[in-house]
């Protein structure tokens, strides 16, 4: 070791511990899958808020001029990613199109992950009767495939955007639930909960300022890897016909589906949205799997 | 675990695209001089029993195995003498007296005679009740209506076009009408009118069986799965639902005899598995090409398309029980505002045109003077709008059906999205419904619960009452208006015999329905086969039924 190195080490080791998110930060930061994880992501955020400025066309706009001589137009330096089957420009409709994929992620693991959570807590914390109930309704839930469950959800909503992120949002509740349950159970027989009980704090602020904030990070985790899996299950139902009834939507997994027909025509319609797909789950994994190794208690203190 | 699995979804995603264009290209040109032609169809037949049914996919092998009375002259609508050789109609065209060929036997070596034709017309005419309803015997309900014993409100005798059928002697037929019809020729001529085995009907129980709530005939009997007996150069072999259907050369045809000597249909119900089955080989051609694959068809050397003469319509209905659209403004507005020539020109590769008026351009009564022509012009339709009182934009239900194909309208969403378009542009604000075509689409549309929709029509027989008498000859729930004044109009047109006068009549009725607007037609399209080059003989058909008895390999 040299003495920088010394230094460096004193100084890490010495200095007061910055807690589980602090530590986790850093350990995130050398992790250079997570860091193209952000990366990834980044972009993914940064087109999605920024679409109207960077689309160079109206994603609706059609031009029917372009595809009067077959479908359809490859790529130009007018139209980069080339034009649909309705001469729409593809690049403005994928910029645009990460707009709904982001807002329908965020929003549906958010329904799941607020439902789920408050179960999760009441089965662990309450345990009994409660947790019994609670358990085996969520295990029901889980027992039908996630994506049937959506679909058989959309079916009897009806189609549309709204629908598909509270369906994709419930098929997520059991999840988070059970998750969290098995987390709170853990760090329930913990001696700061012990201490805590024994100086008469509350049990309500006993989860949510003691026990929560310990049995989260799985949850977090698990967030992530759910905004990756809500953007491939919302294309899914667009490609199933369960989308946006509006056909003009630019949602990728509509955009799929609305051209199987072009297949030996123009592959790039489909190749296009399909990318864009894989592009940005492979983001929120890689970031989701550099959370896990950060927030791995064993792993903790190792850099 | 999770992420794998994740990933390898995503990946799916975009990677069948890329499996789908490599596997079409690693087809080659696998070619066998042989005696048996594989046709690739878009779905099984339903029963091969003409009455019976009413979608082409059935009446494909069984217009090779039956023949009717007359027939077309291939490649035309023009009837021609088939199983009758001669014809002709008394002085008020109640009475029909055919003459018959003589010498010609059924496939089971029963003689065709006088006695078998009127054997056939009443076993139609007798149908029992579950069999008279309009999902079943589709075409003797719309051309004759009336039945001998009817059931769930249908006409009786007298109250329909058929009277009665009468043999003469062992080779003379005289059918008798209840009013004088022009088209009854044309109809006659239609596959599901094929003379069939009186001994097969009775042996095999053609009748016998029950039919459900969704109007699907189930049979108890045999006829139409394993013998359909007709006279035609064709016989049934076997018939494998899902697999395969295989026709035999009939070798007692009157006629000159098939050139091939099986036949086989084999269902592939994915477009584009099709077209892949034809680049490898699998089979040598097939129907209902998508005009997004004719520029591929088209380069490849060792294929051809082969194209209908265009005999149909597209058009997009307007239900008048639907306020505002009662205006006949409005739908003049709506008519203004639908850019039908760029829709025309970008998706039908060139295989459409632009109609003017709902009859097509080879049909007597197409009118060439005095049509009302709504080209697209947004400022005229909002100008018009207003001129109604209306505030715009004037909100719009447009329909638009999905999972389906059609030769009038390929892509039936992609129409939608564009006709929208130029609606918004135009003073309008479209809002859209979609539906699976079958079974949910078509009743909706028919029981009156879309506002503007699309839709379309294929001619049957060489006749403008197949087009218009069909469409406006009466009050109906689908495009919800009355006017007396057309429906005379064109019930007198359907019972002009002279022809001249009749053209007159039909011309007249094809402009007088651009001035009223029901319907908004917009494209006659000309629907594409693809064969392998090397088959010969194939003459498509306006009616979209063509004889496989003349196909051939060439070289």
């Amino acid at each position: 070791m040299s003495l920088a190195e010394i230094e460096a080490y004193v100084e890490e080791e010495l200095a007061p511990q910055g807690g589980l998110w602090r530590d986790a930060w850093r350990r995130l930061r050398r992790n250079p899958g997570a860091l193209v994880g952000f990366g990834l992501v980044g972009l993914f955020v940064f087109i999605a808020i920024f679409a109207p400025v960077i689309s160079p066309y109206d994603p609706r706009a059609q031009n029917l001029l372009l595809v009067a001589h077959g479908c359809c137009q490859g790529p130009t330096w007018a139209h980069p990613l080339g034009a649909d089957q309705l001469g729409r420009d593809e690049l403005s409709r994928i910029f645009y199109g990460a707009r709904f994929s982001l807002v329908i992620g965020v929003v549906s693991v958010s329904v799941g992950l607020s439902i789920g959570l408050v179960l999760g807590s009441i089965a662990g914390y309450l345990g009994g009767v409660a947790d019994t109930v609670i358990m085996r309704t969520m295990d029901v839930m889980l027992s039908i495939p996630g994506l049937l469950l959506a679909i058989g959800i959309v079916a009897a909503l009806g189609p549309g955007l709204w629908q598909i992120m509270i369906a994709v949002g419930t098929t997520n509740v059991p999840i988070f639930a059970r998750l969290l349950r098995g987390s709170i159970l853990s760090q329930k027989e913990n001696d700061f909960v012990l201490a805590a009980r024994s100086v008469g704090v509350p049990r309500r602020s006993i989860l949510v300022s003691h026990i929560l904030p310990n049995a989260i990070s799985p949850v977090i985790v698990q967030g992530t890897l759910a905004l990756a899996t809500a953007i491939i299950d919302v294309a899914g139902l667009g490609f199933l016909g369960l989308g946006p009834q509006d056909p003009g939507t630019p949602e990728w997994g509509t955009m799929l589906t609305q051209v199987d027909r072009y297949l030996q025509s123009a592959p790039f319609l489909a190749i296009v949205p399909g990318v864009a797909i894989v592009i940005s789950v492979l983001g929120f994994n890689l970031i989701g799997d550099g959370l896990r190794e950060a927030l791995d208690p064993k792993l903790r203190g190792r850099a | 675990m999770k992420k794998g699995r994740l990933l390898v979804l995503a990946a799916a995603l975009a990677g069948c695209a890329l499996l789908a264009v490599s596997a079409a290209s690693a087809g080659g040109s696998h070619r066998s001089v042989s005696d048996t032609l594989v046709f690739g169809t878009a779905a099984d037949p339903v029963i091969l029993d003409g009455p019976l049914v009413s979608d082409g996919e059935s009446l494909r092998p069984i217009n090779q195995i039956f023949e009717g009375l007359v027939g077309l002259k291939p490649g035309t609508t023009q009837v021609v003498p088939l199983l009758a050789t001669s014809w002709q109609a008394n002085k008020t065209g109640l009475q029909w007296t055919f003459k018959l060929r003589q010498g010609v036997l059924f496939q089971d070596g029963t003689p065709f005679n006088a006695a078998a034709v009127c054997f056939n017309f009443n076993r139609w005419y007798n149908f029992p009740g579950p069999l008279q309803n309009q999902g079943v015997s589709y075409y003797w309900n719309t051309v004759f209506g009336d039945f001998a014993h009817p059931a769930q409100g249908n006409p009786g005798p007298g109250q329909g076009l058929y009277k009665g059928c009468k043999p003469v002697g062992k080779y003379t037929v005289i059918l008798s009408l209840n009013r004088p019809s022009s088209s009854f020729l044309g109809a006659l001529s239609l596959t599901n009118f094929g003379m069939a085995s009186p001994t097969a009907l009775v042996k095999y129980k053609a009748d016998a069986g029950t039919v459900d709530n969704n109007g699907v005939f189930h049979p108890a009997g045999t006829f139409g799965t394993q013998h359909p007996i007709g006279t035609g150069p064709y016989m049934l072999q076997s018939w494998t639902v899902g697999d395969k259907l295989v026709l035999v050369r009939n070798p007692h045809y009157w006629g000159t005899p098939a050139k091939l000597a099986r036949i086989i249909f084999k269902p592939i119900s994915d477009n584009a598995a099709r077209l892949q089955a034809l680049q490898t080989g699998e089979i040598q051609g097939y129907d209902l090409v998508d005009p997004a694959d004719v520029p591929t068809i088209q380069k490849t050397s060792s294929l051809k398309l082969l194209s209908r003469p265009a005999f149909n319509i597209g058009y997009v209905g307007i239900n008048q029980s639907y306020k505002p659209f009662d205006n006949v403004l409005v739908r003049e507005a709506l008519a203004y505002g639908l850019d039908r020539k760029s829709v025309v020109d970008s998706f039908y590769a060139g295989r459409g045109q632009v109609a003017d008026q709902f009859l097509p351009t080879s049909l007597v009564g197409y009118a060439t003077k005095g049509v009302p022509q709504y080209p697209y012009d947004p400022a005229k339709a909002k100008q018009l709008l207003q001129q109604a009182g209306l505030t715009l934009p004037v909100p719009v239900d447009f329909w638009y059906p999905t999972n389906v194909s059609r030769p009038y309208m390929p892509n039936p969403q992609q129409n939608a999205e564009a006709f929208g378009a130029s609606l918004n542009n135009s003073g309008f604000k479209v809002t859209f419904h979609s539906a699976p075509w079958r079974p949910d689409y078509l009743s909706s549309v028919q029981a009156g619960k879309a506002e503007v929709f699309l839709l379309g029509w294929t001619g049957d027989f060489g006749d403008p009452a197949d087009f218009l008498n069909i469409h406006f000859g009466a009050q109906g729930t689908e495009f919800g208006f009355n006017n007396p004044s057309l429906f005379s109009l064109l019930t007198k047109a359907d019972e002009e015999p002279n022809l001249e006068k009749r053209a007159a009549l039909y011309q007249q009725a094809s402009v007088e329905v651009m001035k009223f607007l029901p319907v908004v037609p917009y494209v006659h399209s000309s629907p594409a086969l693809a064969f392998q080059k090397n088959v010969d003989g194939y003459q498509p058909s306006p009616v979209s039924l063509e004889p496989f008895s003349t196909v051939y390999f060439g070289k």
